[in-house]
């Protein structure tokens, strides 16, 4: 059986996530002080070394991020931010909240470092309001931070200064897409900015941002001590370094598992105790509601960004969802169906009306009235596609995901 | 505290305003925010009012209506619907003797639906106010609610 290789979740379970001492005691900001070390330069292209890729969904290349915020067309002497996307809504994930919950000054260190790269003076964590035990503990641990000197001004004798603020969102899943979060981190509704430009351009209050996922900056530490090169040997060509995977359902010991990219559905599903009811395997779900239906062709597929495309399927936020023989589809994507049609935002007629209809739609293919199932189901990605290329951002986009691969992988269960 | 005396903790800045909105509905009784609430913020931030209010009728979290002391926050994403809880929501509805999204008549508990909370590997969850409950069934969700009214009980009595 494959093991654990933990980088994000290196001290979860081993450090009091209260105590700032037990971090630094297992070599905590010992990466912030090898960072401000070193030219800001030369930390950007450890970080384009390392193929590190965005953990929150999109699987951007982090470095190139780095760069561009860096280089961006603002006179230098304009602010820059960092900001942290915390917003977890992504259904079945949970990575984010365990990384906050257990280690959150990983976190806070992993954004110190980036913040140095780009000389940013001040940074924001925006966590979803539903998220209570996580706000308690990164409060905490910021206090912690500026009374012991690693945030606040003339961090480690040098001229930079560093200001680290938390804020909350309030029950939208729409305000974890970046440019929708810094609209509501700004104090407005959720509603999407047109891209371009993006963040790096024209981020929080229009200044260059690097926005990056929780699990992104809680991997910069271990590459500024351990090096690019050693990041790299992890994973798989395209997608070096680990992963955590949220993994529930019919599985015996459900629950977060950081492993190496590239690990399989199999592999996983027996790290998680193997199936549990029914006759077995039937189905996964993954990537989250805006995610992939699988059948057991892709039990042995590597899980990397682009292992899993080559599949049509996506790793997208590293949710797993395992149904056994006995569950039905059609619960799981009416579910997704609602769940898109619950948080749209409305601004735009293509999805505020075609996620409601497409929720209508699958009653039907419930129970036919016009022709078979199949024939609903195809209609349905019509509507699905014509929405992704009208649609103002991204959530519009999401629906035609669940359901072309329902289509691929599961076209004989209509 | 008065609404006014919490807006005075926060810079007078527009940024800050889902942090005061969620301080300001926490310190109602109601658990809401109400229409002078926000034009005091609107008054505070040098804005308009529509531009508050749309903010306050965005966020789900948030609402206008007063709601009871202890807000269920019950979860019907994918994992914890696949595990039942569809029927446990039905069942919960009947204990409460209200719908979903409604509050129950002595102003106790309000029954929110919500989307998937981050502990899908206990599924089927909930969250009552701060804390989460988690495996859930309908025993499970009676024990909890009547915990919670005899605390209630136990505080009204001298
Ligand atoms: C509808 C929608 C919801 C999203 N929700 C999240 C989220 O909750 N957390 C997150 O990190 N990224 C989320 N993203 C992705 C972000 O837009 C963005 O890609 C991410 O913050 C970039 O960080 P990364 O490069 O470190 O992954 C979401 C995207 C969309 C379109
Ligand atoms: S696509 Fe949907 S969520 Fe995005 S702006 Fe349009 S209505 Fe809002
Ligand atoms: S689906 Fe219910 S907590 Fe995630």
């Amino acid at each position: 059986m494959i093991q654990e290789k933990r980088i994000a979740l290196k001290n979860a379970g081993h450090i009091d996530p209260g105590s700032i001492d037990e971090y630094i005691a297992r070599g905590g900001f010992q990466a912030m002080e090898k960072a401000f070390a070193r030219e800001p330069k030369d930390l950007i292209a450890e970080m384009e070394n390392s193929g590190l890729r965005g953990r929150g969904g999109g699987g951007f290349p982090t470095g190139m991020k780095v760069k561009f915020t860096d280089q961006a067309a603002w006179p230098s002497d304009y602010m820059k931010y960092v900001v942290c996307n915390a917003d977890e809504g992504e259904p079945g994930t949970y990575k984010d909240r365990v990384i906050m919950e257990q280690d959150p000054f990983i976190m806070i260190e992993g954004m110190i470092i980036a913040a140095w790269a780009i000389q940013a003076e001040q940074a924001y964590i925006y966590i979803r309001g539903e998220y209570v035990e996580s706000v308690r503990r990164i409060e905490h641990a910021l206090k912690q931070c500026y009374d012991k000197g690693y945030l606040g001004k003339h961090l480690l004798n040098t001229e930079f200064s560093l200001d680290m603020e938390l804020r909350l969102g309030a029950g939208s899943y729409l305000c974890g897409e970046e440019l929708t979060l810094l609209e509501s981190l700004e104090g407005n509704r959720g509603y999407p900015r047109i891209k371009p430009p993006f963040p790096a351009n024209e981020g929080v209050f229009r200044k260059p941002t690097l926005i990056n996922n929780v699990e992104t900056f809680a991997h910069m530490p271990w590459i500024v001590m351990e090096g690019a090169q050693a990041y790299k040997a992890m994973g798989t060509e395209k997608s070096p370094g680990t992963k955590i995977f949220t993994i529930s359902g019919d599985v015996n010991k459900p629950g977060y598992y950081e492993v190496e990219m590239g690990t399989t559905l199999r592999q996983l599903i027996e790290l998680a105790g193997g199936m549990k009811g029914g006759d077995g395997f039937y189905a996964a779900i993954l990537g989250g509601a805006a995610g992939t239906f699988v059948n057991e062709s892709v039990l042995d597929t590597p899980m990397g960004f682009d292992t899993l495309k080559e599949k049509n399927a996506i790793l997208g936020s590293g949710a797993v969802m395992v149904m056994n023989t006995s569950r039905s589809l059609y619960e799981m994507m009416a579910s997704i169906l609602e769940f898109f049609a619950h948080e749209s935002c409305g601004k735009c007629v293509p999805c505020r009306v075609g996620t409601k209809m497409l929720v209508d739609m699958w009653d039907e293919v419930k129970v036919p009235k016009n022709g078979n199932r199949s024939h609903m189901l195809d209609k349905m990605a019509g509507e699905a596609d014509y929405m992704q290329k009208t649609s103002l951002c991204p959530l519009g986009g999401s629906p035609i995901i669940p359901i072309e691969s329902a289509r691929q992988y599961f076209r004989h269960a209509f | 505290m008065t609404t006014q005396e919490i807006l005075r903790d926060f810079p007078p800045q527009r940024e800050q305003m889902l942090l005061m909105l969620h301080a300001v509905q926490n310190n109602n009784p109601g658990n809401n925010i109400t229409a002078s609430d926000i034009r005091q913020v609107a008054d505070y931030l040098n804005t308009t009012t529509a531009s508050v209010y749309g903010v306050v009728r965005y966020y789900s979290m948030f609402s206008m209506n007063p709601r009871g002391k202890y807000i269920i926050r019950f979860c019907k994403s994918p994992l914890c619907r696949m595990v039942g809880a569809f029927s446990l929501l039905k069942s919960l509805e009947k204990e409460l003797s209200i719908k979903t999204g409604e509050t129950t008549s002595d102003m106790l508990f309000t029954l929110e639906p919500s989307e998937c909370l981050g502990h899908c590997d206990k599924a089927p969850v909930m969250m009552v106010n701060e804390k989460m409950y988690f495996h859930l069934d309908d025993a499970r969700i009676r024990d909890i609610l009547s915990q919670i009214r005899e605390q209630e009980l136990k505080k009204q009595q001298p």
